[in-house]
């Protein structure tokens, strides 16, 4: 019985080194992938402030009963649960003060801390005296109610004007909870829940859950997004450039390719203007379109000056926005073919000289040539090539804003951008990214299954 | 070998140079090292006008015209804790964001504390609440509006018995259609690639209907976006969806008419003071809708240095840095007792325009959304919807207001947002009435 040398001598010692090799490689897959994408993934399927727990009783901690947020409510008892000062955690802070009032007469009574700017503070820290905050905006002017008890509802005992002076004798921190009951998703629950959790109306009785506490799964962003007016559009758009950009520019690159490989004079200067583009970013190239499609752009005045139209055309508005799409089609050629281009070229020198003599040598024509020798060979390349243009179909944005101003042609990257940076809509936005990624790799399967390597074709 | 010792040494030489040379001019302009983040002041030339205004007072900033980046970096500094942004300084429609991410120092008592040497409005005040009763989110810095230009070649084909102070819609689409007919094109131009919105809510709807989110599908506005469709806008140039800032088609004469904020005409009134015109946006049935614009100063709660931004906000509401602010950049002022009696004439005839539109007899004053938090720009696109779908993709006004305004509902019922002026005040969150 013979043992394999490498199984041998992986019992004398563990080889360290592979892993440490990859380990990089990991770390760099968890930083910069798994970690955002479940980053994203929880801000498209998850909502933080989605449900309010209600409680048995004001300060308890467990939950009887959950509604959801924006359910409205009726209030049916309120009341003030006393806190010691140092356990507040943002709860009100009152404060007991001495001050005089208008006519001369000393009033005591509760002022909220947000009514008191705190002037002195004793050796621990604790404040003594304030004064009281002018009101602003539209109650500027008016004075401000002492309280009986740290309660915005207690009786007024007295009132203080502005920037009067206030003793503090006192503090003390409260909170309000009320007992509400409400019905979400059918089904009624009621229990206590904090004020700060709750926007109570005006008369008392009546209000609605202004934030919840407890996060919950839910389908909601990804409901707004396909519920979204630019959606529909904004994945027909994306899905048209691609079908009218990836092909176009796959047999221009590989006739730029291929007159580039045929070493005919100034191939290299050919290769040079090819790749112009690939130096300019995806807006300035869309400045410069929009310049020439514009009204007063240079495509007008060269027709006007052939004696083509009378006058200048508008192409770039809402009522010929199929000139948008094509100035869209035509800008995103122009600007990404080199990409495309460089990639088969590099394919195209990877094949081996032999192999194009000895078809040469056989008779074979240009046509021939091209179709059952270097097509065939340069599959892997195409393949690239066209996983990663259909990923960056996907991107397509500046351009589309820069031409279209990307209300009326839109695409996915835009909405993406939209919900992000005009809605602020963090979720709906990583719905979109979302929406994105899923197409890129599903396009990326799609190719890597039905473009298959170069070596099987030719044989 | 040597040569290249010799690049070393000069590129080490010409390093040490420029840190001297920075490290000196750092120290000769003696500025402040407080970082001031602005939304306002972006483009090139205005930042080189209000830099010199800031140096005077030792200051220096910033500027970026999206509020996106400051807002993600505001709270993540006070996430982190950690802060550089010492100033923010932006429109009214960027703060609740960094209300609702509770990112921003209470300046209630800075506000008392300047109170005694200049006087704010009430009014910019209380919308510096951003509907809470007692933190002051900003400091009011500036003010501007949104109001009409026209190049003074288009006044020739103004219809008989039209005054541009007290022009209504009517008359308005009656003069583009003159216009029109004139010069075989249509010359009155709206920012729909800018801040249209704007437009929607705080003078189209105000004007027709007398509201904002209350009347938002009433049958006047039904009626409006019919008119808009059928008189209005054949005679707008459609290359608007384009316009981002009015002065461009403006100065390029591709629109003789416009409408747009204060701000973006006022380099058209600047440059050629004698070739333009300012008026009041135009009336409608229910009175002249117009919404006045704040910018205001807030401080991060992780802002370094406290002080020197409140001595930034102190020196830039200065009655006298206002006074500049107005004469250089075109912002009106937010504190009493400026001298406006110098004026540049572009500057001057702007002044007159909002001077007039404010104090029409029929004015709506329509005010910003408040208490949306974050969602403010989702009212924003329900009326971009409404106008987009109906007067741009022809689908039909009822149904498209019947929609929008479900979504309107929603989102007021969400927020919990309650009613702003010109809506009645209301209980709980607006309403959109029903038809």
């Amino acid at each position: 019985m013979s043992v394999s040398p490498l199984r041998a001598s992986g019992r004398r010692s563990f080889k360290w080194t592979p892993y440490l090799l990859i380990a990089p490689a990991l770390l760099y897959l968890l930083l910069f992938f798994a970690w955002p994408m479940t980053q994203a993934i929880q801000l498209a399927a998850w909502e933080k402030h989605g449900l309010l727990s209600l409680r048995d009783s004001p300060g308890e901690e467990g939950s009887v009963g959950t509604i959801e947020q924006g359910t409205s409510i009726s209030v049916m008892e309120r009341r003030v649960v006393p806190l010691p000062v140092e356990e507040s955690d943002g709860s009100d802070i009152w404060f007991f003060v001495e001050g005089k009032d208008e006519g001369g007469g000393e009033v005591r009574g509760w002022l909220p801390e947000s009514r008191v700017r705190i002037r002195e503070t004793d050796s621990s820290g604790t404040p003594v005296l304030g004064t009281v905050r002018p009101r602003l905006g539209a109650s500027a002017g008016q004075g401000t109610v002492l309280h009986e008890r740290p309660d915005e509802l207690g009786e007024p005992v007295g009132e203080l004007s502005a920037r009067a002076e206030a003793t503090i004798l006192r503090r003390c921190s409260q909170e309000v909870w009320y007992r509400v009951e409400g019905t979400s998703g059918g089904k009624t629950a009621s229990g206590w829940a904090r004020g700060r959790n709750l926007q109570v109306y005006a008369d008392g009785d009546s209000g609605r859950v202004g934030i919840g506490d407890t996060g919950r799964f839910t389908l909601l962003h990804i409901h707004r997004m396909l519920k979204d007016r630019f959606f529909r559009s904004a994945l027909w758009t994306t899905f048209l450039l691609m079908l009218l950009i990836i092909p176009v520019q796959l047999v221009l690159a590989i006739v730029m390719a291929l007159v580039i490989q045929s070493r005919i004079r100034f191939s290299l200067v050919f290769l040079a203007i090819f790749a112009i583009p690939l130096a300019a970013s995806d807006l300035a190239v869309g400045i410069v379109w929009s310049s020439i499609f514009t009204q007063n752009g240079f495509l007008n005045s060269l027709l006007y000056s052939l004696g083509l139209i009378s006058s200048p055309q508008p192409y770039l508005t809402a009522a010929t926005r199929h000139w948008i799409l094509v100035a869209v089609w035509i800008a995103e050629v122009w600007r990404a073919t080199s990409l495309v281009m460089v990639i088969i070229v590099s394919g195209l020198q990877a094949i081996s000289q032999e192999v194009l003599e000895a078809a040469e040598l056989f008779g074979a024509t240009l046509w021939q040539r091209v179709r059952y020798v270097i097509l065939p060979l340069l599959k892997p390349s195409i393949q690239v090539a066209l996983i990663l243009r259909t990923i960056l179909a996907l991107q397509v944005f500046a351009v589309v804003i820069a031409l279209g101003g990307g209300d009326v042609v839109t695409v996915l990257a835009n909405e993406t951008y939209r919900q992000y940076y005009a809605l602020r809509n963090m979720n709906a936005a990583a719905a979109y990214s979302g929406l994105i990624l899923l197409l890129s790799m599903v396009s990326a399967v799609f190719y890597l299954r039905t473009v298959r390597g170069g070596e099987e074709a030719i044989s | 070998m040597k040569m290249r010792v010799k690049g070393t040494r000069a590129l080490a030489a010409l390093l040490a140079l420029s840190a001297v040379l920075w490290g000196g001019a750092a120290f000769a302009s003696g500025l402040s090292d407080l970082v001031f983040f602005s939304t306002q002041f972006a483009p090139v030339e205005e930042q080189a006008k209000f830099r010199e205004i800031l140096k005077d007072g030792g200051f220096d900033y910033t500027a970026d015209s999206n509020d996106g980046p400051m807002i993600d970096l505001v709270i993540a500094e006070t996430k982190a804790d950690k802060g550089t942004l010492g100033l923010i300084g932006a429109l009214h429609g960027s703060f609740p964001p960094l209300q609702q991410a509770n990112a921003l120092a209470n300046l209630v008592d800075l506000a008392e504390d300047l109170g005694e040497s200049r006087e704010f409005a009430p009014a910019y005040l209380q919308t510096g609440l951003l509907g809470s009763e007692d933190t002051l989110y900003y400091i009011p810095w500036m003010q501007a509006t949104y109001i009409m230009a026209a190049n003074k070649k288009a006044l020739d084909y103004l219809p008989e018995g039209v005054d541009l102070n007290t022009i209504t819609y009517s008359q308005l689409a009656d003069w583009s259609k003159a216009l029109y007919e004139a010069k075989g094109g249509p010359l009155l131009g709206l920012p729909h690639a800018g801040l249209f919105q704007r437009f929607l809510q705080g003078y189209l709807w105000p004007s027709f209907t007398g509201g904002m989110v209350s009347k938002f599908q009433s049958v006047d506005a039904i009626a409006m976006l019919e008119w808009v469709k059928s008189d209005l806008w054949p005679y707008v140039h459609p290359e608007s969806i384009n316009y981002n800032l009015m002065h461009e088609p403006l100065l390029k004469e591709e629109v003789w008419v416009a409408f747009d904020h204060t701000a973006r005409l006022l380099p058209a009134f600047s440059e050629k003071p004698d070739e333009f015109v300012a008026f009041p946006a135009p009336a409608g049935p229910a009175g002249l809708g117009y919404m006045p614009v704040i910018v205001g100063l807030a401080i991060s709660k992780a802002a370094p240095d406290p002080e020197a931004a409140k001595q930034a906000i102190e020196y830039l509401t200065r009655p006298g840095v206002q006074a500049r602010v107005l004469n250089e950049l075109g912002f009106f002022p937010a504190v009493g007792g400026v001298d406006t009696s110098h004026l540049p004439k572009g500057i001057a005839m702007q002044m007159e325009a909002v001077n007039t539109q404010a104090s029409a007899p029929n004015a709506i004053a329509a005010l910003l959304p408040v208490g949306l938090g974050a969602r403010g720009g989702e009212i924003n696109q329900i009326f971009r919807n409404a106008f987009d779908r109906t007067v741009l993709n022809g689908e039909d006004v009822g149904k498209v207001l019947e929609e929008e305004a479900a979504n309107l509902q929603l989102l007021m019922d969400e927020t919990g947002a309650p009613a702003w002026p010109p809506d009645p005040a209301s209980d709980g969150p607006s309403k959109v009435l029903s038809r």
